[in-house]
């Protein structure tokens, strides 16, 4: 394998490198014409080596239970659009790790389709360099297929992140959770427009969004439009968005027993940040998103 | 050690609460202080705290002869002050055990080592002690904790920490009968001639467990009156009025001033 790639991933068995000299597919899965076909029960890497894709498809067939990481490393501009099917009765779960080795911008689009009782569950970890643009349409369009995203996002120094969501509930008993843990430090800004679409008749579906954000410097900002579009009645949903400081009370709290306010305030943050780690359950990745949080806060 | 009050007005939002408190706890002493609503008594133990939405206008708070007025609140944990606090604070997806290495490795030497063994068989004896369950230390801190669950970890807290002089805001509030005996025997059992403790209550009831040296009644911002147990025992039975009378306290005008409940949860 010509290609550099991160020592953690390239152990792995099943591992596709991108780069713009070559395309090395060192997994058992077929890759032509743009296609990935995933079956069975895998975890598969797919690493981009400043690499823009355009018009990736990725099929997932029945009945599989497939691990995704979806890695890329940039030092300049790069385009990402692709899509994933996810036919019926399978479960994907894509944790995606945007890096940038320099300030930068990369503009990601993704499309995912899921069959009657799939499962779609997206870790997003966006601790970008520079500006990031992400778009992402999910549409449910057999019964019983689910979605669930954790997105964080924490924007330093002048970074910039765009985020657009989409959730289409296009079958009866759909269900679907977004949530996104938001921190903006120094000057970042992070915007965000979370969208969730019940449409006629698709009744018994579930549409949650769930926005939580911390701004940690004066200059910081977050904004968040969560939105809920809902043409049926007997539906769940729920929408919200909670941005904010630091809470003064959980800092008077942790002083009053001894920790100075960095401490206590890398507590507080490390304690938002958490649950979100938790969730990717791959102890090397965990390790380096801690290792880089620290770096950013 | 000696905590000395000398002559404090603090104000919050421009009113005025405390009016001149003067109030001297050694070593070894237990201080009960009890009034009506919003006259002034948890802000006294916030105040020592340092808590940032009070302002000192005048007098002074000393701790052996020293001001700690100008000192940031973690300093004044650091120098031996513990606020088992009335509405303790949730810290989602922090666990008690981190948070209590963290406070106990900041009080530590730069030479010292917190032995993580032995650091676990105390946490764990003492969580067990006060009937806390097991999984605590990886419990998130205060979360889900039911009333009672977040009074007895103040209480842990405080036996963790060995504080110098320790203030209890209402630990009593929440607290069903058996749960109310198990705190109060746990404070009478940390009660030792290095701790100074001041307990803020309304009731008899936590005080039927831990026996003061001194009560002190606090109306209108002012400690109008110090005594021992028999004023509980005068005050359970016919309230406060009678010391207003018996004072000419008229405080018609003045309206409790309360910024309100703590919240216990966090928007974020």
């Amino acid at each position: 394998m010509m290609m550099k790639i991160p020592k953690y991933i390239k152990n792995h068995n099943n591992v596709i490198g991108f780069s713009e000299k070559e395309i090395d597919n060192n997994s058992k899965f077929d890759y032509k014409n743009n296609q990935l076909f995933l079956y069975g029960t895998d975890s598969v890497y797919l690493y981009l080596n400043n690499f823009s894709i355009d018009k990736l498809r990725i099929n997932v067939k029945s009945d599989s239970n497939i691990k995704l990481f979806f890695i890329s490393y940039n030092t300049k501009i790069t385009n990402i659009d692709f899509n994933i099917n996810i036919h019926d009765n399978s479960v994907v779960k894509l944790y995606s790790n945007f890096i940038s080795g320099r300030r930068t911008k990369q503009n990601v689009y993704r499309e995912f389709n899921l069959g009657y009782k799939s499962s779609l569950i997206l870790i997003n970890n966006l601790t970008y360099r520079g500006e990031f643009n992400l778009t992402e349409f999910i549409y449910l369009n057999k019964e019983m297929s689910n979605l669930d995203i954790d997105l964080l996002n924490i924007g330093s120094n002048d970074d910039i992140t765009h985020v657009n969501q989409y959730v289409y509930h296009n079958a009866k008993k759909t269900y679907s959770q977004i949530h996104n843990w938001l921190i903006s430090n120094q000057s970042s800004k992070l915007t965000y427009n979370v969208n969730g679409t019940i449409k006629k008749g698709k009744e018994n579906s579930n549409c949650q969004q769930l926005n939580k954000g911390i701004i940690l410097s004066e200059n910081g900002e977050i904004k968040v439009e969560p939105k809920l579009f809902i043409d049926e009645y007997n539906v769940k949903a729920s929408h919200g968005a909670a941005i904010g400081q630091i809470d003064e009370n959980q800092l008077f709290y942790l002083l009053s027993r001894g920790l100075s306010e960095i401490e206590a305030k890398n507590l507080i943050i490390s304690g938002y940040i958490n649950p979100f780690i938790k969730k990717i359950k791959h102890k090397r990745l965990e390790t380096q998103l801690k290792t880089k949080i620290r770096k950013l806060i | 050690m000696v905590l000395e009050f000398k002559d404090l007005y603090v104000s919050v939002e421009g009113n005025r609460i405390l009016k001149g408190i003067n109030l001297k706890i050694m070593s070894g002493e237990t201080h009960a202080i009890m009034g009506p609503n919003g006259t002034g008594k948890s802000t006294l133990a916030q105040v020592c705290m340092g808590h940032p939405k009070y302002k000192v206008e005048s007098g002074d708070i000393l701790l052996d002869g020293e001001s700690i007025i100008d000192l940031s609140v973690d300093e004044r944990s650091r120098r031996g002050i513990f606020l088992g606090m009335q509405n303790p604070i949730e810290v989602p997806g922090v666990t008690n055990f981190d948070f209590i290495k963290s406070a106990i490795q900041k009080r530590m030497r730069k030479d010292e080592h917190l032995r993580i063994g032995k650091f676990i068989l105390k946490y764990e004896s003492a969580s067990q002690d006060l009937d806390m369950g097991k999984g605590l230390a990886h419990r998130y801190l205060n979360q889900g904790f039911s009333g009672g669950e977040k009074k007895r970890n103040e209480i842990l807290q405080m036996k963790m920490l060995n504080p110098k002089f320790a203030f209890l805001d209402e630990i009593d509030s929440g607290l069903d009968v058996d749960a109310l005996k198990l705190v109060g025997e746990h404070v009478t059992k940390q009660k030792s001639a290095d701790l100074g403790l001041i307990l803020i209550t309304h009731y008899q009831r936590l005080l039927d467990y831990i026996e003061p040296d001194f009560v002190h009644i606090m109306i209108n911002g002012q400690i109008v009156k110090t005594g021992n147990t028999e004023l509980i025992t005068k005050i359970d039975r016919e309230g406060y009025d009678w010391v207003k009378t018996e004072l000419g306290i008229d405080d018609e005008d003045d309206k409790p001033y309360s910024l309100g409940n703590c919240p216990t949860k966090s928007l974020v």
